[in-house]
């Protein structure tokens, strides 16, 4: 099932017969083939697929991390070929947070300052700062821990550290490249289901690229990509029902 | 802005290994460039202190004179020194000012008539002491007391063959032109260490008054400070003083440091230190670039991830810049000290001997066989500051390379 | 009178003038002009002996010093100057004989041979240099030239000649002068540098009759590189012909 073509304003999110390659040493790989797909506000929706099917490339256009070969991605109805370098700077810093696999923490910074410095980012005032990131890392239950740093902490504490720095500054749109890869089982659905209770309060959409069956459970929207393409796109997962 | 420092800071830490190395190269850079800084000033300062004072760190002439100085025409002199040297005097900051007659003669002793040259410096005793220190550098004899003596420069009391205690004629010439000669005894040999003065014969100015025929003048008026930068100062004062005065508009005043050699010295001098500066600062940023360069590349997959967060590029820039210059400042303090204290300990209490090497300077260069390092507190502080610029250097590069990453190796790099 | 008559007369008159102008204006007549009057300008300037007084007076820019000498001379080459005022050089004496040229210094009792460099410098800071002195009278064998035409200087007749030196070593490379038809004096010169620069100019003026030959009594040598500078030379008393001891001009007579 596809979107329409035409530009939706309602939509949060759109491609457009997206392609992108990129050079590997002196052949040119082709991560997507064509993908025109539509994401509304406040979905929670999975990426799914094998390795090389082209979905840590999507979560990357989307998350204007980077460009199209050719097609056009568009962002709450705004062309992202049209903005400069400093804007999607801006646009990334305010609007889309992201979780990845590995975590990435910066290792020098404790807990609260790597909240912190997101919330920096973003250029939200200096005024209530401090209790905004203190109310953050309260969000995922480490409000005991804001003064360690990350070799201090658990993986599952790193990447709620993380999904707070996502969240500190209240975006629009969270990209997470297969959260739950580096966490056991329990830790992962305890993340999984503090981010399903984020989407319900806040209405913030999640945009995931997974293997876990457990993220794929959880998600109202399954995209399943192979070779480049959408081979399928099921709007009401398992779980659509349990919204 | 503070995070962002502190970020730097704390990454300066990561690799304490890696930036101790830099720190380490950053010290030795800036103390060698103390000690340079420290070396230059003291060895040059010493050839341009005793240039300026015998030349006259300001000097009034007449405007004729200054023209045709090379062929040091007695017959554009100043007439009456007496009411000149009482004006010099009293301007603010001078501590001196004496008459002088130059003047190239032909000697000759005992029987024999001479073809031997030499410069003849006619001036009063005090002078002689201020400009030169003559009374100090005296190896046999003693100083001038009656007009009828002079000191003579070893060199030219070898060359001629006159011992202590012999009579000299000395044949010059009126500021008319007409040969005049004068018969003195030599009570005093002096050394001042360089060729071209060891040539000099020091005459009484009343001596020399006389045999030009410039009874109550002489040609130059030689005015000094307390150190050879008060000439700015004074010569500005005195051509004031000058221009007020419509007697003495045919006279001139001018600095040692607008004359040659030392006119083109200066800004030789001043270009040299700049360059040896930019060569030692070049070569600690490279090392500095080098260490900077590999956190950059270990980092890749972090600077994505802040660039995903949205960090711009240019505080990209300045993060690693800042973590270089935190660096930087450890090691160039304590480099800056390190080479203060070398400097002045080593440099200018004890000095370096240079022996045999100084008697092949040119004429008009005067040193010492032991030149002496000069060293200020000002130097401290600039050394520091070349620290700090090294690694604004050294670090610029592998900066803006860190810029250059592109959010998306934050997900790349770490498949 | 006949047509071929009066063509006879005519080519006969005709043939006479071009003899009469050949003679008159032939080079060779030139060329016997220049040596004449080297020659006899020689013959003028020197003469067996002479004693004279004389005033020296230097000015240059703002300054002026009066000198004055007394001076002995025998033929060409031999010539004893002492000086007799200003009190500061009186006693001072100069001998030049044959190439050689000495000064007694009376304040430091010292003999000085005057060589090299200071040949070429103003004699007691004059105009005239002591090289000038030293060349005086040797024209005919240091120079050659040609008559460049007739002009009246200081109102009188002159011919103008243009002369070369033979030699490098002569002081004065090239000279324009102007003698006097009759007196046979070179009433003005002008010295030239190897290049043509004009380094001084020099008159001879008051000239009298004395013991039969004619003596200028006023030379005036003007420095024409640095202005204001001149010597003017005024002889007060000159008599030929003196009998002079020989050791006049040796140089026992300058210690004395």
């Amino acid at each position: 099932m596809s979107s329409a073509p035409a530009v939706d304003s309602q939509l949060l999110c759109q491609l457009e017969d997206v392609k992108k390659s990129y050079p590997m040493g002196d052949l040119l790989v082709q991560a997507l083939k064509g993908v025109s797909v539509g994401i509304t506000a406040g979905e929670f929706t999975a990426f799914a697929g094998p390795s090389g099917s082209g979905k840590s490339t999507i979560l990357n256009l989307i998350g204007c991390l980077d460009r199209p070969s050719s097609g056009r991605v568009l962002l709450e109805g705004k062309d992202v070929a049209t903005l400069g370098d400093a804007e999607l700077g801006d646009l990334r810093a305010r609007r889309i947070g992201f979780i990845f696999q590995s975590f990435n923490l910066i290792p020098v910074l404790t807990a609260y300052e790597n909240v912190e410095l997101a919330l920096r980012l973003a250029g939200a005032p200096e005024k209530g700062q401090r209790e905004v990131v203190q109310e953050a890392l309260r969000s995922v239950g480490l409000a005991d821990y804001m003064t360690r740093r990350p070799a201090q902490l658990s993986g599952g504490q790193q990447q709620r550290v993380a999904i707070a720095r996502a969240l500190v500054k209240k975006p629009a749109l969270i990209i997470a490249d297969e959260p739950t890869a580096n966490l056991d089982s329990k830790n992962g659905a305890a993340i999984l289901d503090l981010m399903k209770t984020m989407n319900a309060e806040n209405r913030t959409t999640f945009l995931f690229s997974t293997h876990d069956a457990m993220v794929m459970e959880r998600a109202r929207r399954i995209i399943r990509l192979a070779d480049g393409e959408i081979v399928s796109d099921d709007a009401a997962g398992p779980a659509a029902a349990g919204a | 802005m503070r995070l962002l420092v502190s970020l730097a800071l704390r990454n300066a830490r990561r690799n304490v290994r890696r930036s101790l190395l830099t720190a380490v190269t950053i010290l030795l850079g800036v103390a060698l460039l103390t000690c340079g800084m420290a070396w230059t000033r003291g060895a040059f300062g010493g050839i341009l202190d005793k240039g300026a004072n015998l030349m006259g760190p300001v000097r009034i002439v007449k405007a004729e004179f200054a023209k045709k100085e090379q062929l040091m025409p007695l017959a554009d002199n100043i007439a009456d020194v007496a009411p000149l040297l009482t004006l010099a005097r009293a301007t603010p900051g001078v501590t001196g000012a004496w008459p002088r007659i130059q003047m190239p003669v032909t000697m000759t002793v005992g029987e024999d008539i001479g073809e031997h040259f030499a410069l003849v410096q006619g001036a009063p005793n005090e002078w002689f002491d201020r400009a030169l220190d003559l009374s100090h550098h005296l190896v046999e004899g003693r100083m001038l007391q009656s007009d009828d003596e002079v000191v003579m420069g070893m060199t030219a009391a070898s060359d001629l063959g006159a011992k202590l205690g012999d009579d000299l004629i000395l044949l010059g010439q009126t500021q008319d032109g007409s040969i005049s000669p004068i018969k003195v005894k030599v009570v005093g040999l002096s050394d001042l260490g360089s060729g071209a003065q060891n040539r000099f014969v020091y005459v009484p100015l009343a001596k020399m008054q006389w045999m030009a025929d410039i009874p109550d003048g002489a040609t130059e008026i030689l005015v000094y400070g307390t150190t050879r930068e008060d000439a700015l100062p004074i010569s500005a004062a005195l051509t004031q003083a000058l221009a007020a005065d419509p007697a003495y508009a045919a006279l001139v005043v001018n600095r040692w440091d607008e004359r040659p050699p030392f006119s083109a010295m200066s800004g030789l001098v001043g270009a040299l230190q700049s360059i040896a500066a930019g060569v030692i600062v070049f070569i600690t940023a490279l090392g500095v670039l080098n260490t900077m360069l590999m956190s950059v590349l270990e980092r890749t997959a972090e600077i994505g991830v802040m660039r995903a967060m949205g960090m711009r590029r240019g505080s990209t820039v300045l993060l690693f810049v800042m973590e270089a210059m935190g660096i930087a400042a450890v090691g160039g303090a304590i480099g800056a000290l390190v080479g203060s204290v070398i400097a002045y300990y080593w440099l200018e209490l004890h000095g370096i001997n240079l022996g045999n090497a100084v008697n092949k300077m040119p004429p008009g260069f005067a040193i010492d066989a032991v030149i002496h390092g000069d060293w200020e507190p000002y130097m401290l502080v600039q050394a520091f500051a070349l620290g700090l610029v090294m690694a604004v250097v050294g670090g610029a590069l592998p900066a803006f390379r860190a810029a250059q990453i592109e959010p998306v190796e934050a997900m790349r790099s770490r498949r | 009178m006949s047509y071929p008559m009066t063509r006879q007369i005519t080519s006969t008159l005709a043939g006479a003038l071009v003899v009469l102008f050949a003679l008159v204006f032939s080079p060779r007549a030139q060329a016997v002009t220049v040596a004449e009057l080297l020659d006899k300008i020689d013959a003028n300037m020197t003469y067996d002996t002479r004693e004279s007084y004389l005033t020296m007076t230097v000015t240059k820019a703002d300054r002026v010093k009066v000198y004055k000498m007394h001076s002995y001379g025998r033929g060409q080459n031999e010539a004893a100057m002492e000086y007799l005022e200003p009190a500061r050089d009186k006693g001072t004496k100069m001998l030049k004989n044959a190439d050689e040229l000495w000064m007694w210094l009376p304040s430091v009792e010292k003999t000085q041979r005057i060589s090299g460099h200071m040949l070429r410098q103003g004699m007691m800071g004059s105009d005239m240099s002591y090289e000038d002195m030293m060349d005086a009278a040797k024209w005919r064998t240091s120079y050659s030239g040609v008559v460049a035409g007739e002009e009246t200087m200081d109102g009188r007749a002159c011919w103008k000649v243009q002369l070369t030196a033979n030699s490098p070593d002569v002081s004065y490379p090239k000279r324009t002068i102007w003698v006097d038809k009759t007196a046979f004096i070179p009433v003005r010169q002008q010295l030239f540098a190897l290049s043509g620069t004009l380094l001084k100019s020099w008159t001879m003026t008051d000239i009298r009759s004395v013991a039969g030959r004619q003596f200028p009594f006023k030379m005036t040598v003007t420095d024409e590189v640095q202005t204001g500078s001149k010597t003017e030379i005024q002889f007060d008393k000159v008599t030929f012909a003196v009998p002079l001891q020989a050791e006049v001009f040796s140089t026992r007579w300058l210690e004395r």
